[in-house]
This record gives C-alpha cells, sequence and structure tokens, in this order.
C-alpha cells in the first residue's frame, strides 16, 4: 500500500481559487475523510489526486513519487464517483472487468478474479444484467467492484452514498469501513456528511473555501475544534456560540455579556494568554449544557426562558431564550418546566470553548 | 388562437401541400411548355423503367450518396466530433467553426472554390499540391474524375451537420462517465470505441437516416460544379428531375421523376416519426443511471 | 508492495503526443477549407496568382463591376438591391409567420396540436426540390412567375415549419407564471403576448431573423428557376452567370464579385460564431 502526500497544493480556475495552498498526509492504509460544504474544494482535490485535474502548482507523492505528471490509468487507483458512472451499455460483468480490459488483460485471466470480486460484495447474481435493472445499492456495489478490480494502490471515493435513501446509507457506512479495514487500503473519502466522516475514518481534513480549516482524528475534530468554522461545522445539534468577554470578576476568570456570566476552568486559563483582546466567542456543545428548573446557589448559572421544546425520541433537544441568543440544550432527561417559564442554564466549563472573536481561532490551538 | 396560425397555414397550404397533390396529378400528365393539360395515365412510369438514362442516373445516384455518406457526413463528421472535443475547447471551437464556413457560404460562391480548386492547370490547389508534393503534372478533373469532385463539394458541406450533432452528444455524456474511464485506463481508441461511441449511438443512427435523405435529394452544388456532365457522369436523380423539367420542358415527365423523390420523402418521414420522435420527445437521452 | 511509479519517456509524453497527432489531422484536413477561402480573399485583390495561392501584385482592377458594368450584365447595383429586397422580405415574412405560430404551437392547447407539430417534422424532413415542377405551374398561373414576390413566398413558406420550431422552443423556455401574471393583471391574451412575451424571445427572433436573411440572401435554386429576366436577377444568378463566361479567364474577376456577394456571410460569421454553436445545440435536441 501506498502513502500520499500532498504539498502546497492550488489549483485555481482562472480567478477561481478552488484548492487555495493545501497540504496533509494520508498513511499507509488509512482511511482520510475529506469533509466539507458544497464548493470547498474538497472534490477538486480528490480529482486532482486522480490526475484528472493537474495542479496549477503543488505537489503530489505516492509512496516517494513524484505523480503530477503521471495520467489518471497509470496511477493505479480505484476510484467511485457519487453518480457511480457504471457504463450502461454493458452488463455489470463487463463493467467490473472493464479497467482490466482497458489493460489489455484477456477473459481467460481475469474471469476468476471478476467473480470472486463480485461475490465478496454480494452482487455475484447480477452480473448479467444492466446498471439500470438493478437498485441504487447494488449499482454502488459494482461500482465498489469495479474500483477494486485492479487491486489498487489508492483508493478515492467521491461521496459514494450521497445519492443512497438514509437506512441504506447507515448499512453501507459500515461495509465500506470494513471493506477498507480488510484490504488496509489507503482511501481518501470525500463528503459533506460529518457523520459519514465521524463513524469511517481514521483522520479528518475539514475545508472551506478551498482551504484545510484542521487534521485530526475524529475526537480531535469534535473535542477540541481549531476554529469556529470547524466548530459550528461538526455536531448536531451544532454548537452554541455567545459572544462575550474576558473579565476577572473577584478573583476568578469570567467569559460575560449583558446575559452571560460563564467561568473560565483553572486547566483553560493559561490559555487565555493567546488572546489578541478580551473579546472572544464562547462555544459550547448542546449536551455539554444542563438545565436546572430552580436557580441553585454556588453555581454560575445563566437565567433564560424556554422557548420552544424538540423531542427526538430518545433525547429532547431545549430552546433556550437569552437576552437574544437561542442556547439549544440537549439531555436525555425530562424537564418538568412549561414552555415560556424561567429555566437555569450551567455550562460544564470543561467543556467551553474560547474563540479569539476577530481571528476566530482557538485558544488551546 | 387562430389568429395566430393563419399566416403559416396559408403560406405553407399553398406553397407545400398543394404541390405535393398537384405533382402526383402532373405526373399523371404529359405537360410541357405549352402548359396543356393531356392526361396520358401512367405512361411517364414507363417510360421512366423503359429511359435508357435511368441506369446511369440511379448508379450516378447510389455511388454519390454512398461515398458522400460515409466518408464525409458520418466518417469526417466523427472524427471531427471526436478530435475537437478531445483537444482544448478553444481550438477545437476553432476548427469547428471553420467547418461551418461551406455550409453557411451561398452556394454559387462555395461551388467557384471548388472550381477553382479542381482547375484543370496547374493554377488549381489540387493540382498544385500534387506538383508540390508528388512532382506530378497537372490533372483535368473534371474529365477524369467528375464523381470524386461532386463527393468532396458536398462532403465539405455535408460533414458539418453530423459534426454539430455528434459534438453535442459527446460534450452530453455526463463527465463521470470519462472520468471513470481515463482512471480504468486504455488509451485514447480505447475509451472511444468503448465508451464514447456507444453513447452516442442514437446520434449516429439519426445522422445516416436524415443524411441519406438529404443526399437521395440534394443537386444544387452538383449542378453548379458540373451540371450533370461530363456526359451524365454526374447526373444524379434530383438533377436528372430538374433537367427534365426546365432544360427539357417535359413538365410531366418532371413530375413523375419527382414522385419518386416524394415518396421517398414520405417513407423517410413516416420511418423517422417512428423511430426517432420518441428520442425527440424525451429531452435527455435515455443514458442516465438513476436510482 | 509500493508500486513503481517510474514511467518511460513514452509514458509520461503520450498524451501530448496524441493531442499533437490529433492537431496535426485536424490541420490537414481543414486545409482545403482554409485554402479556398483563403484564395477567395486574396485573388480578388490581385492581378495574378502565383501558384494559385500568393498573390502577385495589389489591383482594385477586378472590382471594377462596383463601378461600371460588365458587358451583356445589369448593373451590380440593381442586382444588389433585388437581393437585399428577397432577403429583407423572406426575413420578414418568416419572422413575422413564425413569432405567431411558434407561440400558438408552445402555448395553446387543441386537438390538432400533436398533429401539426408531427407536420412541422415531416415537412422539414421533406426534399422541396421534388415539388419544383408543381411550383412552376402554380406560381405561372397566379402570374408570380419571374417575379421576386413569388420566390419570396415560396421560399418563406418551405422555411417556415423549421422556424416555428425554432421559436416554440424558445417559447417554452418562458415560465408559465409569466403569463398568468400578465392575464390577472388585465390583458387579453393577444395583448399578453405582444407587451410580455414577445420582449423575452427577443433572443429567438434575433435568431430566426438573422438565419432567415441569410437564407435569402443565399439562395439560389429558387430563382434561378423561376426568374428569367436580368432585371429581377440576384447576386446568386449573377455570379453563376459570371463563373459560366469568365472561368478559366478571369478569375480576379470571379473572386471578386464572389467576395461581394459573401461580405453579409462573413459579417455574421466573424460577429456571431460564439452563439451559432450554442443555438445549434438547443435547436438539435436528442
Amino acid at each position: 500500500m501506498t502513502s500520499i502526500r500532498v504539498i502546497q497544493l492550488k489549483k485555481y480556475f482562472g480567478k477561481v481559487k478552488a484548492v487555495d495552498n493545501i497540504s496533509f498526509e494520508v498513511k499507509e492504509g488509512e482511511f482520510m475523510a475529506l469533509l466539507g460544504p458544497s464548493g470547498c474544494g474538497k472534490t477538486t482535490t480528490l480529482l486532482t489526486l486522480a490526475g484528472i485535474y493537474k495542479p496549477t502548482s503543488g505537489e503530489i507523492y505516492f509512496g516517494d513519487y513524484l505523480v503530477n505528471d503521471v495520467q489518471p490509468r497509470d496511477r493505479n487507483i480505484g476510484m467511485v464517483f457519487q453518480s457511480y458512472a457504471l457504463y450502461p451499455h454493458m452488463s455489470v460483468y463487463e463493467n467490473i472487468s472493464f479497467p482490466l480490459k482497458a489493460k489489455g488483460s484477456k477473459k481467460k485471466d481475469f474471469h476468476e478474479k471478476v467473480l470472486g470480486i463480485a461475490e465478496k460484495l454480494g452482487i455475484g447474481h447480477l452480473l448479467d444484467r444492466k446498471p439500470s435493472e438493478i437498485s441504487g445499492g447494488q449499482q454502488q456495489r459494482v461500482a465498489l467492484a469495479r474500483a477494486l478490480i485492479k487491486e489498487p494502490q489508492i483508493f478515492l471515493l467521491d461521496e459514494p452514498l450521497s445519492n443512497l435513501d438514509a437506512r441504506l446509507r447507515v448499512l453501507m457506512r459500515a461495509e465500506i469501513k470494513k471493506l477498507q479495514n480488510d484490504l488496509k487500503i489507503t482511501t481518501v473519502y470525500v463528503t459533506h456528511d460529518q457523520v459519514e466522516a465521524l463513524t469511517m475514518a481514521d483522520r479528518i481534513a475539514v475545508f472551506s473555501n478551498g482551504k484545510i480549516m484542521q487534521i485530526g482524528n475524529p475526537d480531535e475534530i469534535y473535542n477540541r475544534p481549531h476554529n469556529l468554522f470547524v466548530a459550528q461545522f461538526i455536531g448536531n445539534p451544532p454548537m452554541n456560540f455567545i459572544e462575550a468577554e474576558i473579565k476577572e470578576i473577584e478573583g476568578s476568570t469570567f467569559a460575560t455579556s449583558e446575559h452571560f456570566r460563564i467561568r473560565i476552568s483553572d486547566t483553560l486559563k493559561p490559555y487565555l494568554k493567546n488572546l489578541n483582546s478580551p473579546e472572544v466567542i464562547v462555544g459550547i456543545r448542546p449536551e455539554d449544557v444542563k438545565i436546572y428548573e430552580n436557580e441553585e446557589l454556588n453555581k454560575d448559572l445563566t437565567e433564560g426562558i424556554l422557548y420552544v421544546i424538540e423531542p427526538l425520541g430518545r433525547d429532547e433537544i431545549y430552546n433556550v431564550k437569552v437576552g437574544d441568543t437561542i442556547l439549544k440544550v440537549i439531555t436525555e432527561e425530562r424537564l418538568k418546566v412549561e414552555v415560556g417559564k424561567r429555566v437555569y442554564c450551567g455550562f460544564d466549563a470543561e467543556k467551553v470553548h474560547i474563540f479569539d472573536r476577530e481571528s476566530e481561532i482557538s485558544i488551546r490551538r | 388562437m387562430l389568429f395566430f396560425l393563419l399566416p403559416s397555414v396559408i403560406l405553407v397550404t399553398i406553397f407545400f401541400a398543394l404541390p405535393v397533390v398537384l405533382t402526383g396529378v402532373l405526373s399523371f400528365t404529359g405537360m410541357d411548355y405549352s402548359f396543356k393539360w393531356n392526361f396520358v395515365g401512367i405512361q411517364n412510369y414507363i417510360d421512366m423503367i423503359g429511359d435508357f438514362m435511368i441506369s446511369t442516373v440511379v448508379k450516378n445516384t447510389f455511388v454519390y450518396v454512398f461515398f458522400t455518406l460515409l466518408i464525409f457526413n458520418l466518417g469526417t463528421a466523427l472524427l471531427l466530433a471526436l478530435f475537437t472535443t478531445t483537444v482544448s475547447d478553444r481550438i477545437g471551437g476553432f476548427f469547428r467553426t471553420i467547418w461551418m464556413l461551406p455550409r453557411l457560404t451561398p452556394s454559387v460562391v462555395y461551388g467557384l472554390l471548388w472550381i477553382w480548386a479542381f482547375d484543370p492547370t496547374d493554377y488549381g490547389l489540387v493540382n498544385i499540391a500534387r506538383k508540390l508534393l508528388f512532382g506530378l503534372p497537372p490533372q483535368n478533373w473534371l474529365q477524369s474524375d467528375p464523381m470524386l469532385i461532386i463527393v468532396v463539394a458536398n462532403g465539405f458541406v455535408g460533414a458539418s451537420f453530423g459534426m454539430i450533432l455528434f459534438t453535442s452528444a459527446i460534450k452530453s455524456i455526463p463527465k463521470d462517465y470519462l472520468y471513470a474511464a481515463r482512471v480504468d485506463g486504455g488509451s485514447w481508441f480505447f475509451t472511444v470505441r468503448k465508451v464514447i461511441l456507444p453513447m452516442i449511438k442514437w446520434q449516429i443512427l439519426f445522422v445516416t437516416a436524415y443524411q441519406t435523405l438529404s443526399l437521395l435529394t440534394s443537386f444544387e452544388y452538383i449542378y453548379i460544379i458540373t451540371d450533370g456532365g461530363p456526359a451524365f457522369s454526374t447526373e444524379v436523380w434530383a438533377l436528372y428531375t430538374y433537367h427534365s423539367a426546365f432544360q427539357d420542358f417535359r413538365f410531366g415527365y418532371g413530375a413523375a421523376l419527382s414522385m419518386v423523390l416524394v415518396g421517398i420523402g414520405v417513407v423517410s418521414a413516416l420511418l423517422y416519426l417512428k423511430f426517432f420522435r420518441f428520442r425527440e420527445m424525451i429531452k435527455e437521452p435515455r443514458i442516465e443511471v438513476d436510482s | 508492495m509500493m508500486k513503481e511509479y517510474r514511467l518511460t519517456f513514452w509514458q509520461m509524453k503520450k498524451e501530448k503526443i496524441t493531442k499533437a497527432v490529433i492537431i496535426s489531422i485536424l490541420i490537414v484536413i481543414t486545409l482545403p477549407i482554409m485554402l479556398t477561402y483563403a484564395w477567395l480573399i486574396l485573388a480578388s485583390f490581385s492581378t495574378d496568382m502565383k501558384y494559385g495561392i500568393i498573390p502577385v501584385k495589389f489591383t482594385l482592377h477586378n472590382w471594377r463591376f462596383l463601378w461600371k458594368s460588365i458587358e451583356g450584365y445589369p448593373p451590380i447595383w440593381r442586382v444588389f438591391f433585388n437581393t437585399l429586397v428577397l432577403a429583407l422580405s423572406v426575413m420578414g415574412l418568416e419572422v413575422f409567420a413564425t413569432i405567431l405560430g411558434g407561440y400558438a404551437l408552445s402555448r395553446f392547447k387543441f386537438r390538432l396540436r400533436e398533429t401539426l407539430l408531427k407536420t412541422v417534422l415531416v415537412i422539414h424532413a421533406f426534399p422541396s426540390i421534388s415539388l419544383l415542377v408543381a411550383i412552376y405551374y402554380i406560381l405561372k398561373i397566379t402570374g408570380l412567375i419571374d417575379t421576386l414576390t413569388g420566390v419570396i413566398l415560396l421560399k418563406a413558406s418551405l422555411e417556415i415549419p423549421w422556424g416555428i420550431w425554432i421559436m416554440k422552443g424558445f417559447y417554452d423556455q418562458i415560465p408559465w407564471e409569466v403569463e398568468f401574471a400578465g392575464l390577472v393583471d388585465g390583458y387579453s391574451r393577444i395583448q399578453v403576448w405582444w407587451k410580455v412575451i414577445l420582449p423575452l424571445v427577443k433572443p429567438g427572433i434575433a435568431v430566426a431573423g438573422i438565419f432567415s436573411f441569410l437564407s435569402g440572401w443565399s439562395e439560389f435554386v429558387f430563382i434561378n428557376t423561376f426568374i428569367l429576366s436580368q432585371n429581377t436577377w440576384t447576386l446568386s444568378t449573377y455570379v453563376k452567370a459570371i463563373i459560366g463566361d469568365f472561368r478559366f479567364v478571369d478569375y480576379g474577376l470571379l473572386t471578386s464579385v464572389s467576395l461581394f456577394y459573401i461580405i453579409p456571410t462573413i459579417v455574421f460569421f466573424v460577429f456571431a460564431n460564439k452563439y451559432l454553436l450554442r443555438v445549434n445545440i438547443t435547436g438539435t435536441k436528442g
């Protein structure tokens, strides 16, 4: 298996900077997700890795070899497209064997291989059908088979699950993850769905507007976002953000605003020196806020009105209006408060994130 | 609503519907420059079969249609479409634009260009090229290969129809298929053969059918360049019809000859409607693999 | 297990070589067109041509027909005028009929709609030359033979079906809501069409107008067949006659007259080649 190194890659289309100076590495056998909203440059990056786009500048290494000028078909990659791109005039068998035929392989050589991989992916019984005659999920497996039949060193996937219905998506997520695990193939997976990225990937690169915002494993991305973009992109329901100022009050440090007074924990305090000014944005995930029906002393609670409740079955999302801000709080507890009544919110001090308001960078960066 | 359709309906009825009927009627008369209506039954058709010129005309027509269609209207058109879509759009567009020139140029001027190109002295383009490249003496093309001249002249015009259609078809192939083919490997030829050509199958069929009819009934450029000569060696059916009617003033006979073309036209139109209307009604080609 | 990515020189350059070969082939097969048109322009301004394509000396003598008519031929400006009248009238008539007809087929629901659409396609595929004999008769008995009017009516009639198809395409693009709004605002259908819809299909009208003008300008067969006296000649018959008389004798004159004739074509070409391809693609769906 091969590792990938991208160094200062830029891809411009005329004036449009689709990919603007990114660098990252994918280790041998690693599953790397490129995550971001539409138009952020992740697909462009993938197509550049495939060799379909040529970099405007920058280098791409597969292992120790610079592959900038290597043609897609010589890069030994397998690729799955969002639309699957199965040739409609060919049968499933012919689609899967296409890459081997293209390299000049004869039927007697590849026949066994095709049968083998088809069995492995559960589509062995569909080999005579045309793509229009099989379901979406089956089409996807054919696309996977076609990509993997030449036993590539690198596996590239461009939002392969977005055309599937929700139930099938959950199923295939696990299957693809298992497949990758078994084959130990270096994989780059593009998606806009954070759940896919968080559940499948070993590491995630979060993209925005052609730049990488952060690279890390799911735990780092989720619990230690480097900047505001990553913090608000990851997590459902998204993180709550409050504009505040850092102030010293009676020997303790707080982030305060008109309605909020949030204590800064001792672990967090040393990082405050990274700030350029006392103006910050406080971030707190909905699951790290606790709601109390009564005001309790010795806790720095924030007062608010219960605005609306969104029941989710297992959890409930409480929307609490504090001044002009609506805090989303998620909890398994069922509160006995009515909408419109006063409630009190407590923030888990260890889980508070502080971002410099101007640079949008986390102080823990 | 009637108001909207009236002008068109009136004009089309007088100059299309009526002539169609009239042609049929006239074909049963022996009308000539005196414009007298003398009905002769099917005499014209009998004459047609016995006409000593007919076999030559038929042969010329088939040779002309076959070669122009194959080499230019299909062959060159496909080549142009495939090539101009492989290179960058600017360069490809440049060549496609140039290939549109013949079709847009008034026929008499276009004819002049080929008259010059095949000029029998060493002043003509082809003879110059032969002299410069192979050192050969000038040839009188009009005498030796008149069919070549008309196939080439019509071909350069004909190629642009298919070129436009095929180019648009190739461009509408979803990019993912082409990317997948590039990743999976295979030379340019392989991709063209296995992926692109099968996906524009319908367009190829349509161009073949449509252009065959077009060629069977064309005669304008032939009239201008060789006028059926020398000695009827390039006299195709449509031109023969024209000559009979407007040179020999045999209107009745000319109408009968025209009826053959009308017949071909009607049959083709019905075939199109059956085969291809189905395609026209569906906006997108049926190649989307969508779940 | 690391894959070797060391490539031969051949493999690296393969893509570039393929493209170079393709461009070379394209140049070779396009050469006839480029050379013949170049000759047309160059020969018209030159006294003589060496190797057929290299001008010898600049001259305007070939263009003398502009100020002095050639023996036995009508003055060029009369012919030019005829051609202009023909082209403009064909354009006017076609645009008139097709902006109406296209709207009807796009917007009105009536029982014959399907049939009419099919008819339009049939007519377009039909060989018009097969009707020349009958048309000659019709023009003769209506007294329209040897008149430009006859040719104008004929040409427009045969091109109207295609024009309707094109205009229909443009009308189809306009959302129904715009018409509803007009009707709700108090206009009658015709007023809505005139005031609201027509301005929205201006590009379509421009397309129809340009193509019908050029078509009328280039018309040859009908003129050749139905026009008998020199007075009603158009540039196409003029050029044909000149080619007949001066072939092999005076290519300079031939090319200059021809170049004069195709000026509108070239003008159109230079300004519109970008839009040309887009229109063709829209008009030939499927």
